[in-house]
């Protein structure tokens, strides 16, 4: 593949999230007009305009493209490590996890993380959920195949999803009700304080990331390869599960167990550049992860009404066709 | 009588005359007494006993649905409430000794339920969806109460009531008015033969209410009245609530309006911060916004709440003072036999309340400082 098409490509994607970015200040339950959007963005006035796009609106398009790129690397780490182009953070229990954890402390049973700042609380409460899943998932599969650890992963998931199940099932029904609209995923409930985090954590895992490409490119066809080429695959899978873990824990704190992202990302950005260097795919995936996710925050605004609809109920139902359309297209060499 | 049968109206007015007292013999049925606002149930005396009769439409598919409960004068023993919300009236009758389970020991606040938690004499048996039919053959209850919605389970009706327990469906949530759903406290009654003591209760509510009412009505215009924003959000989802309800009557009672009042929405429907801040930011007061203790842990939640003019001016008010470290609130307990109760708080909320002195004599608010 040329590098004038790997440009052009970015180039497209790049003007599509700018375009995406700006509807996303234009659209929401209140119409605004274009002039209505830069007065309020440049305008020090104190007006309703202005504060539903300073508070409402642009944290909610920073935190959509925060986490299509931390959710979307996630993804990809875990596909490369596990070699399964379908693995991502839940498949490992990573996001299971968070949720237990979150779970736990909206039912006060985290009663050392209540006394903290609530933004900070539920990070804990995430990764201390994700970090627990992942410690017993690599410690007792720790010599085990990538596909054995893959199916353990998976049946942690599971457990720790019939745990959050039945602790809500036991708990009042409002309590259900709240469990069920959170699961279903959200933008809408960051402030600056939430999207600070999001970013430091975005920053922490995308220079990491970028630094273990060439570990990727080795790690991703086999631990005994890498140990071979002077690679130590314990430590690296480690520490990039942990990123992985920090990235996931976070999203999820903020906005729920967000599905499709970890898997539609990496593949969308596979199928565009066709290669396998995470030199370019993580960059890549950086740009389609943000992509997705503003599209998909786009149509979850739903414009047209007074609501926004949780993200987990559109991503997928427009998402999924246009990764199924590529697979088609890419196999009939359309794409 | 020949002239009376050739005129043709009268032909008519004599068949109906006829078919009235036909009726009237075979079954002998006169509404007794009557309710003043409560719409669903209806206690009628036939020829042999006394009958509960309600009907309702189900909440979520709106199919009519009805149900008898023939007073014999055997009076049940023991009783499961699986709504907190039943347990007011059952108190004020003094019935509370006849309890021996709930669907939750979280939710209750009444002390006197509570003493009995303590003491194993009351259970929690979940809700009607998941309770065990085991669980029911080992407390041996004479009668469930449960929500109209979970009447609509007709399997797991039929299986209870094949046990020989009576399962009693109560609608007044259903009721269009506060007071209807006070009124309840009569079907409650006549099952223990109480009606005495449940129409003295009732007047008592009604006469204080229709008198907060006209109080708020004389100092009220359409113009004067403060505006009220209700509820807080969740994970975004702000749930409005249908105009029906009853804290929106409750409002318009006191002489305050809905923010929202032009939204007519028969169910609660969801909307973003976004647009409750365009629509509703100007509200002068913010009622029942949850279990906070502090304007600060409100904005704590989410900092955005301070757009809102009632947060800047500290116009902010919780309904969670009479609450329990477990949950239990008394607002959706006594709050439901005593509407008059909520309707004095709002009242005081609403037309110049000032401080310490005013908080003293709020019963179910408290604000948020």
């Amino acid at each position: 593949m040329s590098q004038k098409y790997h440009i052009l490509t970015i180039a497209a994607i790049a003007v599509g999230l700018i375009l995406l970015f700006l509807a996303l200040l234009l659209f929401g339950s209140v119409p605004l007009s274009l002039n209505q959007l830069l007065n309020g963005l440049t305008n020090s006035t104190e007006s309703i305009e202005r504060s539903i796009i300073l508070e409402l609106r642009l944290p909610y398009a920073v935190t959509a493209a925060l986490t299509g790129i931390m959710l979307g690397l996630g993804g990809l780490v875990m596909q490369s490590l596990l070699r399964n182009p379908l693995a991502e953070p839940y498949i490992l229990g990573l996001s299971s996890g968070a949720s237990l954890g979150i779970v736990l402390l909206n039912l006060g049973m985290f009663a050392g993380a209540l006394s903290m700042q609530v933004p900070v609380s539920s990070v804990v409460a995430a990764f201390a959920g994700s970090m627990v899943i992942l410690v017993i998932v690599l410690s007792l599969a720790n010599k085990a195949q990538d596909t054995t650890l893959l199916i353990f992963g998976l049946m942690v998931s599971y457990f720790t999803y019939s745990v959050v199940s039945l602790l809500v099932f036991f708990n009042s029904p409002e309590a259900l009700r709240r469990y069920f609209v959170w699961s279903m995923g959200s933008y809408a409930n960051t402030t600056w304080i939430e999207v600070l985090i999001l970013t430091v954590t975005a920053i922490i895992g995308v220079i990491y990331i970028l630094s273990r490409a060439k570990a990727l490119d080795v790690l991703s066809m086999g631990s005994h390869y890498a140990a071979s080429v002077g690679y130590a695959p314990k430590r690296e899978r480690w520490l990039l599960l942990l990123t992985v873990a920090l990235m996931a824990s976070v999203c999820t704190a903020y906005c729920g167990p967000i599905a499709f992202l970890g898997i539609a990302a990496p593949y969308l950005a596979k199928t565009l550049f066709r290669t396998s260097s995470h030199r370019i795919i993580i960059p890549a995936v950086i740009l389609t992860g943000s992509f997705l996710s503003l599209l998909a925050g786009l149509i979850a605004k739903a414009p047209w009404s007074a609501a926004t609809l949780p993200f987990n109920g559109v991503a997928a139902l427009f998402g999924a066709p246009i990764v199924a359309f590529m697979l088609l297209a890419r196999n009939r060499r359309i794409l | 009588m020949l002239y009376i049968l050739k005129s043709y109206p009268n032909r008519i007015y004599l068949l109906n005359l006829i078919l009235v007292i036909s009726i009237s013999q075979i079954s002998n049925t006169v509404a007794i007494g009557g309710n003043t606002f409560a719409e669903h149930f209806q206690i009628i005396d036939e020829s042999e006993s006394q009958i509960i009769k309600l009907h309702w439409n189900d909440p979520e598919t709106d199919a009519p649905q009805s149900f008898s409960y023939s007073l014999t004068g055997k009076e049940p023993q023991r009783m499961i409430a699986l709504s907190t919300t039943f347990l007011a009236h059952i108190i004020a009758l003094e019935l509370h000794e006849k309890v021996i389970a709930v669907d939750s020991t979280q939710f209750a606040y009444d002390p006197r339920i509570r003493n009995r938690f303590e003491d194993d004499s009351i259970v929690a048996v979940g809700s009607f969806q998941t309770m065990d039919r085991e669980v029911l053959y080992a407390l041996k209850p004479d009668i469930v109460f449960i929500s109209a919605g979970a009447f609509t389970n007709t399997a797991k009706v039929n299986a209870i009531q094949n046990m020989g327990i009576e399962v009693f469906p109560i609608a007044d949530y259903l009721e269009d008015h506060p007071l209807g759903r006070a009124e309840w406290i009569k079907c409650f009654a006549a099952i223990w033969g109480l009606e005495k003591q449940a129409k003295a209760l009732f007047s008592e509510t009604a006469k204080n209410y229709e008198s907060i009412k006209q109080q708020a009505a004389q100092i009220t215009s359409d113009q004067n009245r403060p505006t009220v924003l209700l509820d807080n959000p969740y994970n975004g989802i702000w749930w409005l609530t249908p105009s029906s309800s009853y804290i929106i009557q409750m409002i318009e009672d006191a002489g305050g309006r809905f923010v929202f009042s032009d939204q007519q929405n028969e169910h609660a429907s969801p909307r973003d911060l976004e647009w409750m801040l365009a629509n509703g930011a100007d509200a002068d007061i913010w009622l029942n916004v949850g279990n906070y203790g502090t304007l600060d842990s409100l904005l704590q939640e989410d900092r955005r709440f301070r757009l809102f003019k009632a947060t800047e001016t500290g116009s902010v008010f919780s309904n969670f003072k009479r609450r329990n470290n477990l949950g239990g609130n008394d607002y959706f307990e006594s709050g439901v036999a005593y509407p008059d109760r909520i309707l004095r708080d709002l009242f005081i909320l609403l037309h110049g309340y000032s401080g310490i002195e005013d908080a003293e004599k709020l019963t179910y608010y408290y604000p948020l400082k």
